[in-house]
C-alpha cells in the first residue's frame, strides 16, 4: 500500500482521479481516499500541527507493514532561482521551530529536480527573515517526516512539492494549485510506479513449514526458547537446501516423538543442530 | 525497496557534508571527485549515518557519502578479539566509517546498520594524535579497520599520506588490510618495511557467497604480487575461515595457489582466524538479513560472542596451520588461539 499525505484537496486532486480513489469514512474529521488495495491518501489540512497529528493519527490507524510505502504531495513556496518552478523530490527538511533536520533516504532515481524545504509555522511572504540555504518553504514537510518516521523508515518515504509561488501566498488560488497537480501528474504517477516495483518481503519458511515447527516443538516439550532455537536451525537448513522433511526422516523423528520431557526435547534439539550443520 | 527493476541513484550521487567539513582539502577533493553529486549539507554527520531504522539492504544499491570532522575518539586500542601479530602498542584508527564492500559477516552491519560511508576530512587531527601517541611509546596502528580503504584511495588519497607519514616517523609501524585488488595503489605508495598491505584471502567459492563486490582471489594474489615487486612485505589472513562444504578441499587448494604463485619469500607473515561476532550485532544481523545463510548458521555463544564451538574452531586453526606449515614457518604464523593464550 501506499499511503499519501497532501494537505490540501486542490493539491492532490489529480492523483485522487487518477488512481480512482473513494472517499471513505476511515478518519473521523478528515477526508481519506482510497482504493482499498494500493493507495490511499489522507488530506491533512495545512500548518504542521495538522500535519503532524493527523499523519499520525491516520497511519496509526492503518497497518503499515513493512512493504508500505509514505508519499507526501503538495505545494511549496520557491525561496531561490534554483528552485524557481517545477517539481522536486525532498532530499532534506528543516522544522524552523525546532531546528530539526530530517532526511529521506534518495536511493530511487526520479528524473526529478531534488531540493531542500524549511517547514515552518506561518506562510512565508517574500522578505521574511528565514535561514538561507532551503529551496522551498512549506509548512507541512517536515512534521509529516517527524509524524511517519514512527511507521516508516528513512529509504520509504518520498516527499513531493511543487512551486505555487514566491512567497507570494495571496496571489495562489485553489484553481492554481489544481492545475499544478494536473500538471505535474505524470511525473507523479511514475515515482508511484517504479515505487511498486520495490520487491516484496518474503519469508525463509512456508506458512506450512512455520505451523509444523510449532507442533513439532510441542513434541518435543521446547520451551520458548527452544523453540527459537529450532526456528533457527529449520530456517538455517531451508537456506543451505535441506527440508523440514528431510531433517524430520534422518533423524527418524516420527518414530521419538513426542519426547517423554524437555531433557529428551534438548538431547533431540541438539541433534537437529548437528544434522543441519554437518 | 531492493529490487532488480528499480532504477537506483548511482553510487555516491549524495554527499552530505557536515558545516565544519566544508572548506577541508579532503572535502574539496571528494567533491571534485563526484562533481555531478547532489552535495546537502548536514550539521552533524550522525543526523544522517545513525538514523533510526536503516536498511542495509535496501541502501547498498545507492550508498551515499557523508563527510565529516572527527571530533573525539581519533584513535582506539585494539580489540581483544583481533590480532595483534604480538605487538604491544596496538592501535586502530576510523578515517573512513563503513566498507563498498558488501561481505555478509562484516561486523560493520551489525554495528552501523546503514550502507552509507563516513569519511573524515580532518586528517591532520588524525596524524596529530599519533604522534601523541608515540611520544609515550611505539605505536602499531591499523588504519583499515572499521573501513577498507585500499578501494577509497583513488578518491581519498588517504593511504599515501598515511605511508608517507608512517616513513617518517621510526616508531610507527601500519597495517593496510585489504580485500581491494587495485595494484597500482602500490605502485605509488611510499614503500616501507613499517608500511603492512595486508590481503584477506578467501576460496572463490566463500568469496562469491560471501564477500559480495569483492574481487576473485586470482585479482588478489596479483595485488599481493605487485605490493611485494614494489618492496612491501605483505601479509596474508585467512580469517575469517568458513567451515563451509568440502572446507578442508577448498582452503588446501586455496592456499597452494596463494603459495604457489606468490612465494614464501615474499609474505611477511600470516593470521588465521574463523568467524566471530558480538552477540549484540548478531541479533541486528539476523533480524536484517534473513536470507544469510553466513549469518544465520547455528554458532555458539560464548563470552559474548558467537563463533564456532570450540572443537571445530581448533579443528579449523590446526588445518590451516599445518597446510600454511607446508610453506612457511610456524614462527609465521598467527592465530587467534595464539593471542587468547598470552
Ligand atoms: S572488506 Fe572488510 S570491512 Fe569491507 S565489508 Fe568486507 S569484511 Fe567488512
Amino acid at each position: 500500500m501506499i499511503y499519501v499525505t497532501a494537505a490540501l484537496y486542490p493539491e492532490a486532486s489529480a492523483l485522487i482521479r487518477h488512481f480512482r480513489l473513494k472517499k471513505t469514512e476511515l478518519l473521523r474529521g478528515r477526508d481519506v481516499f482510497t482504493d482499498h488495495e494500493n493507495m490511499t491518501l489522507v488530506l491533512t489540512g495545512t500548518g504542521e500541527l495538522n500535519a503532524a497529528s493527523v499523519t499520525a493519527a491516520f497511519l496509526a490507524k492503518m497497518n503499515v507493514s513493512d512493504d508500505d510505502v509514505l508519499l507526501s504531495i503538495g505545494s511549496a513556496a520557491s525561496l531561490c532561482e534554483d528552485s524557481g518552478s517545477g517539481l522536486f523530490i525532498i532530499n532534506k527538511m528543516t522544522d524552523l521551530n525546532s531546528g530539526r533536520s530530517y532526511y529521506p533516504d534518495m536511493l530511487i532515481h526520479t528524473g526529478l529536480k531534488e531540493t531542500s524545504v524549511l517547514t515552518g509555522s506561518t506562510v512565508y511572504r517574500k522578505g521574511d527573515n528565514i535561514p538561507e540555504g532551503y529551496g522551498l518553504y512549506d509548512m507541512e514537510s517536515a512534521a509529516v517526516y517527524h509524524a511517519a518516521k514512527m511507521f516508516f523508515p528513512p529509504h520509504r518515504m518520498f516527499f513531493l512539492r511543487f512551486v505555487s509561488d514566491t512567497g507570494t501566498p495571496q496571489a495562489v488560488t485553489a484553481s492554481d494549485l489544481e492545475r499544478l497537480s494536473n500538471e505535474y501528474l505524470p511525473a507523479v504517477i511514475r515515482l508511484v510506479e517504479e515505487v511498486r516495483k520495490g520487491k516484496k518481503t518474503e519469508s525463509i519458511l512456508t506458512k506450512e513449514d512455520e505451523e509444523h515447527i510449532i507442533q513439532l516443538a510441542e513434541q518435543m516439550k521446547c520451551t520458548e526458547f527452544m523453540k527459537n532455537e529450532l526456528h533457527g536451525y529449520v530456517s538455517y537448513a531451508v537456506l543451505t537446501g535441506l527440508s523440514l522433511k528431510q531433517i524430520e526422516e534422518g533423524l527418524s523423528l516420527a518414530e521419538r516423538l513426542p519426547a517423554e520431557n524437555k531433557e529428551e526435547g534438548k538431547k533431540i534439539l541438539y541433534e537437529i543442530r548437528q544434522f543441519v550443520i554437518q | 525497496m531492493r529490487s532488480d527493476s528499480l532504477s537506483f541513484n548511482k553510487q555516491f550521487s549524495h554527499i552530505y557534508i557536515e558545516e565544519d567539513a566544508a572548506g577541508f582539502p579532503l572535502t574539496e577533493r571528494i567533491c571534485s571527485f563526484f562533481p555531478h553529486a547532489e552535495k546537502i549539507f548536514v550539521q552533524s554527520y550522525k543526523e544522517i549515518f545513525s538514523r533510526p531504522r536503516q536498511s542495509y539492504s535496501a541502501q547498498v544499491s545507492s550508498r551515499s557519502l557523508i563527510l565529516a570532522v572527527k571530533k573525539d575518539g581519533l584513535i582506539y586500542e585494539g580489540s581483544v578479539m583481533c590480532h595483534d601479530f604480538d605487538q604491544r602498542w596496538f592501535y586502530y584508527c576510523t578515517n573512513v566509517l563503513n566498507c563498498i564492500y558488501d561481505c555478509e559477516y562484516c561486523w560493520l552491519k551489525g554495528m552501523y546498520g546503514t550502507a552509507n560511508l563516513v569519511i573524515f576530512v580532518n586528517t591532520d587531527d588524525f596524524l596529530k594524535e599519533t604522534e601523541r601517541l608515540l611520544k609515550e611509546h611505539p605505536v602499531y596502528l591499523c588504519l583499515s579497520y572499521e573501513n577498507d580503504l585500499v578501494p577509497l584511495e583513488n578518491m581519498t588519497g588517504l593511504l599515501k599520506e598515511w605511508a608517507e607519514f608512517t616513513v617518517s616517523h621510526p616508531n610507527l609501524l601500519t597495517e593496510i588490510r585489504t580485500k581491494c585488488a587495485d595494484r597500482e595503489i602500490w605502485k605509488r605508495m611510499p614503500v616501507s618495511d613499517r608500511v603492512i598491505p595486508a590481503f584477506t584471502l578467501s576460496p572463490d567459492t566463500v568469496i562469491s557467497a560471501y564477500e559480495h563486490g569483492t574481487p576473485d582471489l586470482k585479482k588478489r594474489i596479483e595485488a599481493v604480487n605487485t605490493a611485494a615487486e614494489q618492496g612491501f612485505h605483505p601479509r596474508l589472513c585467512f580469517d575469517p575461515v568458513f567451515a563451509v562444504k568440502d572446507w578442508q578441499k577448498l582452503y588446501t587448494e586455496m592456499i597452494k595457489e596463494v603459495m604457489t604463485n606468490t612465494g614464501p619469500e615474499i609474505i611477511r607473515d600470516v593470521s588465521i582466524g574463523t568467524f566471530r561476532l558480538s552477540r549484540d550485532y548478531m541479533k541486528k544481523m539476523r533480524r536484517a538479513f534473513p536470507f544469510s545463510a553466513c549469518v544465520q548458521y547455528p554458532y555458539t555463544l560464548k563470552n559474548g560472542y558467537y563463533g564456532y564451538d570450540d572443537e571445530l574452531r581448533k579443528t579449523i586453526t590446526e588445518f590451516m596451520t599445518n597446510e600454511l606449515m607446508k610453506y612457511i614457518s610456524k614462527d609465521k604464523i598467527y592465530t587467534l588461539e595464539d593471542d587468547a593464550n598470552e
